[in-house]
């Protein structure tokens, strides 16, 4: 469910006087409730669920998943509406310049086009990749220093 | 004193090249330019920046790279390449620079994975690229660094300089950063297939099959015998659960 389909809901809750109503659609969940004629978007949210790797296994064994420390209320997972940004190259993927900085980003920041969101290095090559749209970032695939190969989901982003 | 109006005629895929006496470092400089040139929607120009001293050279994860005046080359090279052929060129300008050293002066060069140059064992030069992609298009930025001269107090026992190891072929800063500027020329515009970098790198590696090595990324460390690199350029490690392909991390030999 895209910002436009959601403002078309909006319209025709207050048009119809509609006291609330609740569409969940491809993981993506709204309520909007109706009072008099300003009707307001009182929730939405991704529903996250677990990540099965693309294409070809890694060569390296991945580090196991950290436990999870919420588990999301509907753990099916659902990628429409969402821009995936992959992996351009074979390589290591690391979310901060060193190991001494600061993540790049993380869930839940705004990232607008150009902005660097992990390295991939691979043989010192230390490959920045950027967001080729402006949206919020709402999925990480892979963990800090695991291999990922050609096109496997890096991001998931809402624009 | 190097004359940069006299040696851009002569150069096939370099079009700019600067001499700076000292920066914070060529990277660094390059990277700034590459994303002018992204951010303003201008093609990248394939330049080369060569400082006479770095005060803040660096290496993978910000190690330091000494960069004293006069006593070696610290160089960036910018290049544009499609996305596709990106992967190779940490190999490739591997072995731009082993060469460089073997036609120049003579020098027993032999590159350790992924582009580390070594004679006797010890490091005489290194590479550090950073990238970015914007549309299919890779801009990178190539960091070079070369000993050229030992460095009074040197506490670095795993490196070794090219006077040092070049004898009487070894002539100076100037001559060497000239022969450099135009050897990573003519090799960039070579343009080398992927099957001429492969087997370019394999015959120039230190890397024997068996050797035994280990490699870490993180907390983690996969230890075992060479066995090759394949076709991506990863290092091939057979240990007892099988082979394992290393595309980063430092690789340590024994």
């Amino acid at each position: 469910m895209n910002f436009k389909e959601i403002l078309e809901l909006i319209d025709k809750v207050a048009d119809r006087g509609i006291a609330s109503v609740e569409v969940e659609r491809a993981g993506t969940k709204v309520r909007i409730e109706g009072k008099q004629s300003q009707p307001q978007v009182i929730h939405s949210y991704v529903t996250e669920g677990r990540h099965e790797a693309a294409g070809a296994p890694a060569p390296m064994p991945s580090p196991a998943p950290a436990a999870a420390s919420a588990p999301a209320p509907a753990p099916e997972e659902s990628e429409a509406g969402l821009h995936i940004i992959t992996s351009p190259i074979v390589g290591t993927f690391y979310r901060a310049a060193n190991p001494e900085s600061e993540a790049f980003v993380n869930v839940g920041d705004k990232v607008s086009k150009g902005k660097v969101l992990c390295i991939i290095e691979a043989m010192k090559l230390m490959n920045e990749i950027e967001a080729d749209s402006d949206g919020t970032l709402v999925k990480i695939y892979p963990q800090n220093g695991q291999p990922v190969e050609y096109g496997e989901k890096l991001f998931a982003v809402r624009v | 004193m190097i004359r940069t109006r006299d040696i851009i005629p002569r150069l096939k895929a370099i079009e700019s090249l600067a001499i700076i006496p000292r920066v914070a470092s060529t990277n660094l400089v390059a990277r700034r330019i590459v994303n002018e040139c992204i951010e303003n929607e201008l093609s990248l120009p394939q330049a080369m920046i060569v400082a006479r001293e770095q005060l803040a050279g660096h290496g993978r994860n910000q190690r330091s790279w000494s960069s004293p005046p006069g006593k070696g080359i610290y160089a960036t090279t910018l290049v544009t390449r499609t996305a596709d052929e990106m992967g190779l060129m940490p190999l490739n300008m591997a072995t731009i620079i082993a060469r460089y050293l073997i036609d120049v002066f003579g020098v027993a060069a032999q590159i350790k994975w992924p582009n580390d140059i070594l004679a006797g064992g010890r490091k005489l030069a290194g590479i550090l690229i950073e990238g970015r992609v914007q549309e299919g298009r890779a801009y990178l930025a190539i960091g070079t660094g070369v000993n050229l001269e030992p460095v009074h107090d040197d506490n670095r026992p795993n490196a070794t300089t090219v006077s040092e190891v070049a004898s009487q072929r070894y002539s100076g800063v100037d001559d060497a950063i000239v022969a450099f500027i135009e050897h990573v020329d003519a090799g960039l515009a070579r343009h080398d297939s992927k099957q001429k970098v492969l087997a370019d790198w394999r015959e120039l590696t230190v890397h024997k099959p068996g050797d035994a090595i280990s490699s870490t990324i993180g907390e983690r460390t996969v230890a075992g015998a060479w066995s090759r690199i394949d076709d991506h350029g990863r290092a091939v490690i057979s240990t007892p659960g099988g082979e394992v392909a290393i595309s980063a991390g430092d690789l340590i030999t024994s």
